[in-house]
């Protein structure tokens, strides 16, 4: 650790001049969120607002009965189960691919990675069909697993390259130790990993949150999402209600802000050394 | 790089255990999907089942097709250009946010923030910031002196380009360049005492260091972020349409177009199977090109 | 051992609430499988009905009001943001609604391919089948044949903004009439703060709506009458495109981005003030005049016509169909003609703004109250729009040529004729 004098951090200074550009257009959302109706369509834009005002965020809440609230519960669930069910899966993949031996891995690889490379909508029809025939069509379950599979390949190939940056003394020596296959991923690898879990888990997140084309083709006839929602409600066939999008994206924001500034001390750097001695 | 020291068949099989559930889903909902989407571009496939076999005919087409041909030149483009510009500015902002001074997670939320926004309403609100009448750039910029007549962004892929590709690299920034700072983390702070001690400076211990150890990070964000924007959509269906005169228009948009717009289910499966090859080939090129030679 | 232990309950309770809300994902399709049985009157009906944003709010009540004198018969309304391409997926996997609400302009397309339930014999059946505006029926037909039957007509009209007319000096009751007077008005109307007039001409739904009136009210079209040719490269149709060049780039009075604009944006710009004349559809004027957008004072009149005679409107809105999969198309019918009933025609779409289908509703206690709503009654009247099984496909060389030759890339001539034989290629595959 650098000996701090009485000098201010001179990145600190340069982040604070980055972060209040890189802001500007989310300051330019929310302030449009909380003023009033008059003011959003007036002229000129005002940077600064004039009224006050939080019926934007009532609405969103209480329109239709409060069914948007049902709609982000509903997101929060599926996200959720989501985000876990990806972790496990590319957690155990990465580990797999980048420590043990099997036939053909890199055919798998290859499999799992192409799923990155087709544009959704091309695979829209048939998809749809085969959910139809599992008779999962308009489920949670079927977003799940629609979006379990394409966030995999990232999420696989990122926890790979973790796993792939331990250098296999370590697991040698648990091996050693007598540690069975399972134990040595668990005790040894598992904890040096943590970063690129919180990386995937973010991506994961974030990803379903935001989802909007599978939520609407997949499972808009009898729950919505809280993204498909949104949009719905926001644009009508004229013109957009600048408030109701603007709040709407800001409710959208917190969940996931909230969870990575949370998971933000599993990022922390010097944990190898520590395992190493 | 394998542990087992028992490569017998039983120990492989336990050993695939580990990737079936992900091997398990790729099957189900993307490679039996997908055999079925290749199946329909050897076909004139329109709703209702009225197929007829026509073999290579929909691929013959594509390439005399000059919208489709247009459309990859545009996303290719495209593709180069945002590409380049995220990963200047993630490299920028990880270095300024890779080490733990007090305040930094509120930086690294901040800069991570429009990640997490969701494109469609990304592309709504800054189609509004944008717009050369009622939008706050302009107005902004005017007050500034620095324009006297009103741009007119999205009229132009001249002007609707360089609009698109900033709120990209904004939007997306964040995302590498938190693959980056957990890639910087990897990194031993022994390493660079080691260096500091043998008189490396600070620049020698970025390229001699840092840069080769986190290669593979940068592979791996690379080749995401390269897949990303050749299959860019929705920025573009909202914010220009595609247009003018369908010179903004992606590949992945036409796809849309063609089969749901169009209703030509056949045709689209085609170029969507093209659109495929060619992105294997770039996502082949890009791993040979950053490939460690020290790898096994 | 541990964390092996953690990751076993944690695969357990994933798999646990995997299965959780799977449960309630059979019921929908299930109760398909129910219908199929033979139905009396008394039997337990339900059936699906997907409607366009638009219409949702009308179909929901329809619905609602519907099952209260008919108990055994519950109609499940579900809002489809992508209505047209929800529609065909569901349609390729046999999963499509009962009865579907749907943008009148893709009814040939569907029926063309025998996704809708010939209904021919059940309109004529009907008392007011004549009160329909023609542009609509023509739409539902096929071959002669029926497939589906207006609802909710959206035709397009000209907003003005009553202050702006003022400040220039115009008469803020007299719109105008005429291609002349409306470049004289926009002349006068366009200030540093303010466009005479912008439309939008970005993506294929706003520029059928707003500029192929202009084609015939210039006694031209965009296609013959059967659909087979396309008639853009005729002098009518080059004179409306050329008119329009000459707004944004000989009298200035139009900003070329309109060129990228949608309803979104057209209607913001005028909402906002930044322009004083826009054509937009009848479900804007409601929105608008009930000061969704803050307050403005709008005036509203037909497009005008090249010589003030011969007006039209783009009449588009959603039509009902029954869909070929439909299990039970009597009931279906029966609420479909309770959808065209006065209960709901005018409670429901009248009270809201919204224009009924049929004429003989018209004279009505809420549109009596608005003369704005008689301008769009009239342009129903005169509604119609181009009839084809490849809308949208013919539409894009259309939109491609308009927006070059507003771009000064190529003139009017060029940009049509090209336009026209790349339509007529699509049309004769």
């Amino acid at each position: 650790m650098k000996k701090k004098k009485f000098h201010i951090n001179p990145k600190i200074i340069i982040n604070v001049v980055v972060a209040l550009l890189f802001i500007s257009p989310l300051y330019w959302t929310f302030i449009t969120s909380i003023k009033e109706k008059a003011e959003v369509y007036g002229t000129p834009p005002t940077l600064f607002p004039k009224s006050f005002s939080l019926e934007n965020y009532t609405k969103i809440f209480t329109i239709n009965d409060g069914i948007y609230l049902s709609y982000f519960f509903n997101s929060l669930k599926i996200t959720i189960i989501t985000v876990f069910f990806v972790c496990a899966i590319s957690v155990l993949a990465g580990y797999g691919f980048s420590k043990l031996a099997f036939p053909g891995k890199g055919m798998w690889m290859t499999l799992i990675m192409l799923a990155l490379m087709v544009p959704f909508q091309a695979l829209m029809v048939p998809l749809y069909n085969i959910m139809s025939e599992l008779n999962l069509l308009n489920s949670q379950l079927s977003l799940i697993f629609i979006y379990a599979t394409f966030q995999t390949p990232f999420c696989v190939f990122m926890m790979k390259n973790s796993f792939d940056m331990i250098p296999k003394e370590l697991g040698e020596a648990a091996v050693i130790d007598g540690a069975g296959r399972f134990r040595t991923f668990s005790k040894i690898y598992f904890p040096l990993v943590l970063s690129g879990i919180v990386t995937v888990g973010v991506y994961s997140a974030y990803t379903t949150w935001n989802d909007y084309i599978i939520a609407l083709v997949f499972a808009n006839t009898n729950m919505k999402t809280f993204n498909v929602g949104l949009v719905n409600m926001a644009l009508g066939d004229y013109g957009t209600d600048w408030g109701i999008l603007t709040s709407g994206s800001f409710v959208g924001l917190i969940p996931i802000l909230i969870m990575f500034i949370f998971l933000q001390k599993y990022f922390v750097k010097g944990m190898m050394s520590g395992a190493l001695k | 790089m394998s542990i087992v020291h028992i490569k017998n068949k039983k120990g492989e099989t336990l050993n695939f255990l580990f990737i079936l559930p992900a091997v398990l889903l790729n099957l189900m909902f993307f490679i039996w999907p997908f055999v079925r989407a290749l199946y329909m571009s050897f076909y004139d496939w329109s709703l209702m089942g009225n197929k007829k076999f026509i073999g290579l005919g929909n691929f013959i087409e594509a390439f005399h097709d000059e919208k489709f041909i247009n459309s990859l030149i545009f996303t290719l483009k495209y593709a180069v250009i945002v590409t380049p510009c995220l990963f200047i500015v993630a490299f920028a902002l990880a270095l300024l946010v890779n080490q733990n001074f007090k305040g930094v997670t509120i930086f690294r939320t901040i800069y991570f923030a429009p990640v997490v926004i969701s494109m469609t309403t990304c592309s709504l609100v800054w189609l509004w910031i944008y717009n050369d009448l009622y939008g706050v750039l302009n107005y902004i910029l005017d007050k500034l002196g620095i324009i006297s007549e009103n741009i007119l962004w999205m009229n132009s892929a001249d002007t609707s380009l360089p609009a698109i590709v900033f709120m990209i690299t904004w939007k997306m920034a964040g995302f590498t360049m938190l693959i980056l700072i957990g890639a910087f983390q990897t990194i031993d702070e022994e390493v660079y005492e080691a260096a500091s001690i043998d008189g490396a400076s600070k620049i020698q211990k970025f390229t001699r260091i840092t840069l080769p150890m986190i290669k593979s990070y940068i592979a791996l964000a690379m080749i995401i972020s390269v897949i990303g924007s050749v299959l860019a959509f929705e920025q573009f269906s909202i914010m220009t349409k595609g247009g003018p005169s369908s010179s903004t228009t992606t590949t992945v948009h036409y796809i849309y177009n063609t089969s749901f717009k169009y209703f030509h289910f056949g045709y689209g499966s085609a170029i969507s199977m093209i659109l495929l090859v060619i992105l294997l080939g770039l996502s082949y090129f890009q791993m040979a090109a950053l490939k460690d030679p020290t790898d096994n | 051992m541990k964390r092996r232990i953690f990751s076993l309950m944690l695969s357990v309770v994933v798999l646990a609430s995997l299965t959780g809300c799977g449960g309630n994902s059979v019921t929908s399709d299930k109760s398909k499988d129910k219908a199929n049985k033979e139905t009396t009157d008394n039997d337990e009906v339900e059936l699906t009905l997907w409607a366009r944003q638009n219409y949702y709010d009308v179909c929901k009540i329809a619905s609602e009001k519907y099952h209260e004198k008919n108990p055994h018969v519950t109609i499940k309304v579900a809002e489809q943001t992508e209505l047209s391409d929800q529609f065909a997926i569901a349609l390729s996997a046999n999963n499509e609604p009962d009865i579907v609400s749907m943008d009148s302009v893709l009814i040939p397309y569907y029926s063309s391919i025998g996704a809708l339930t010939d209904i021919t014999d059940k309109v004529n059946e009907m008392d007011f089948k004549d009160t329909f505006s023609e542009g609509m029926i023509r739409l539902s037909t096929f071959e002669e044949q029926q497939f589906a039957v207006p609802f909710g007509p959206d035709v397009s009209v000209l907003l003005y903004n009553k202050e702006h007319f003022k400040e220039a000096g115009l008469d803020p009751d007299k719109a105008p009439a005429t291609w002349d007077e409306l470049v004289e008005y926009a002349e006068k109307l366009t200030t540093e703060d303010h466009a005479g007039y912008v439309y939008s001409g970005g993506d294929a739904g706003g520029n059928m709506f707003t500029f192929v009136p202009y084609i015939w009210s210039n006694d031209g079209d965009v296609l013959t009458e059967d659909g087979s040719k396309s008639l853009l490269d005729q002098p009518e149709a080059i004179e409306a495109l050329q008119f329009f060049c000459d707004l944004t780039n000989k009298y200035k009075v139009t900003p070329a981005s309109v060129n990228s604009y949608d309803f979104g944006e057209a209607t913001d710009a005028f909402t906002t003030g930044k322009a004083s004349m826009v054509v937009l559809g009848s479900a804007a004027v409601w929105n608008i005049l009930n000061g969704e957008y803050g307050d403005i004072s709008i005036g509203i009149s037909l497009i005008p016509a090249k010589d003030g005679k011969n007006f039209t409107s783009f009449s588009g809105g959603d039509s009902l169909a029954i869909s070929r999969g439909c299990k039970n198309p009597e009931v279906a019918w029966d609420f479909i003609q309770y959808c065209l009933s006065e209960d709901i025609q005018v409670e429901e779409l009248a009270q809201y703004g919204m224009i009924p289908a049929r004429s003989d509703l018209f004279e009505n206690e809420y549109f009596n109250e608005r003369p704005e709503f008689k301008v769009t009654q009239e342009a129903l009247k005169v509604g119609r729009a181009p009839y084809s099984l490849k809308y949208n496909e013919m539409y894009a060389p259309f939109l491609d040529g308009m927006q070059a030759a507003l771009n000064e890339q190529m003139t009017a001539e060029e940009a049509f004729t090209s336009a026209a034989k790349k339509i007529n290629s699509i049309l004769e595959e």
